[in-house]
């Protein structure tokens, strides 16, 4: 405050200081020292209007006294809420968020840029309640990602994906809303049937956004839908042979 | 040597096992030294890490239960349960990330519901519920993994051994 409007102070009511990051010790400090702004330890109670100023009351803990602060401004150190429609935007683009709407990465170490539904990354306040610098850092991180996704002509994926078997598949579309990647799509075929010709919907799986989960497999009624390297026959199979 | 006697002393019980399966799966009344026959669903990431935690911490538990893994507790069909019983199986556990930890942040939530309501099918179709357990089990909990293992094979072997319905056992002696 000192900095941009001379001769003003400043009052700081805190239970505790703390500078949660490298060097933020350094603005406790400067507020203090440079610019003299006086940290109350204590609990504000009331916060009126006065003439044309607010009287702040609150107790002053060190020294057991209350004390009352006439200010031209109050601002409240109020918790940092995600965007109203934040919800909304993930549900749309299919990736997911928390009790308090800001959005999941999909690893909290592994893969904290990047959220589940593939070629979607979060940078910023969006994925939880941050400064600049680690905004800046994450879109960093965010970036580079991106860049490598586009370094490459061809995605290298894992090789366990789902598969459809579009002889088998009814086009329910059943496993659509169960994907949690948003992989699966349904696709419009033609085949002949009795040399009549006929236009068909099954579902289609891309292998590029496809992380194997096999969730899509269990909802699938009539089992056209398969797990490579996991495929119900291979399961059935030692279902067997461990009951032998 | 004393850490490897746990793992010695399981040994004489898997043998024992294997010995005894046979009139078991023919449905025999449970004979002495009886041991059943668990297959046990567990996800890659949470439940399979667990039992390995199990394992590498020398934890000894049943050898009565028997893995198979799956990429997440999502991926198990109730099918797979039903062929489990069929083939002989005694109990059936399904192990998953806890809630809300789901690798694939959903699967354990359909692993849930689906399971509840097999469950319900189980106990229909003549299968007592107590065989089938569904249960969360993270990466971190071999203790709880080796726990669960013993509960499940206590409750089991209380019940005795799995009979399957007489019209069944004709169709397969017809087959």
């Amino acid at each position: 405050m000192a900095e941009k409007i001379e001769g003003s102070q400043s009052y700081v009511f805190y239970m505790d200081v703390r500078t949660p990051g490298k060097n933020y010790e350094e603005f406790y400090k400067r507020a203090t020292e440079e610019y003299g702004a006086k940290y109350i330890r204590g609990r504000v109670s009331k916060v009126y209007p006065q003439g044309d100023k607010l009287v702040v009351r609150g107790e002053d803990t060190l020294i057991g006294r209350q004390v009352e602060v006439e200010a031209d401004m109050v601002v409240l150190a109020t918790a940092m809420v995600a965007q109203p429609d934040a919800a909304e935007v993930a549900r749309r683009l299919g990736f997911s968020y928390d009790a308090n709407n800001f959005f999941t990465e999909a690893h909290p170490k592994l893969r904290p840029v990047e959220t589940n539904t593939g070629g979607i990354f979060l940078a910023g306040a969006c994925q939880g309640p941050k400064d600049i610098p680690d905004t800046v850092a994450q879109a960093s991180a965010a970036a580079a990602k991106i860049c490598a996704l586009f370094s490459k002509d061809q995605m290298a994926t894992d090789p366990m994906v789902s598969i459809v078997d579009e002889s088998k598949c009814s086009g329910c579309l059943l496993c659509k809303p169960i994907c949690p990647y948003k992989a699966i799509d349904g696709k419009k075929i033609t085949e002949r049937v009795n040399g009549k010709v006929l236009e068909r919907v099954v579902a289609t799986v891309n292998s590029g956004l496809c992380h194997g989960c096999g969730a899509c497999t269990v909802a699938c009624r009539p089992g056209a839908l398969n797990l490579k390297g996991f495929s119900n026959e291979q399961i059935l199979a030692e279902v067997e042979a461990l009951c032998l | 040597m004393s850490v490897n006697e746990p793992a010695k002393q399981v040994q004489p019980e898997t043998a024992e096992a294997g010995i005894q399966e046979k009139p078991v799966a023919q449905g025999a009344p449970a004979a002495a030294g009886w041991e059943p026959k668990i297959v046990g669903f567990a996800c890659n990431w949470c439940t399979y890490a667990g039992a390995d935690l199990a394992g590498t911490s020398r934890i000894a538990y049943p050898p009565n239960i028997r893995l198979i893994r799956v990429p997440c507790s999502g991926r198990v069909n109730p099918q797979f349960i039903l062929r489990a019983f069929e083939k002989g199986a005694d109990g059936v556990l399904v192990a998953g990330c806890h809630p809300g930890d789901c690798h694939y942040s959903t699967g354990n939530y359909f692993t849930r519901r689906r399971f509840l309501l097999t469950k319900r099918l189980l106990e229909y179709i003549g299968i007592e519920p107590e065989r089938f357990h569904a249960r969360w089990i993270s990466g971190s909990e071999g203790p709880k993994f080796a726990q669960v293992a013993q509960e499940i094979t206590e409750q089991v072997k209380a019940l005795g051994p799995y009979r399957k319905p007489q019209d069944s056992e004709k169709t397969r002696d017809a087959q």
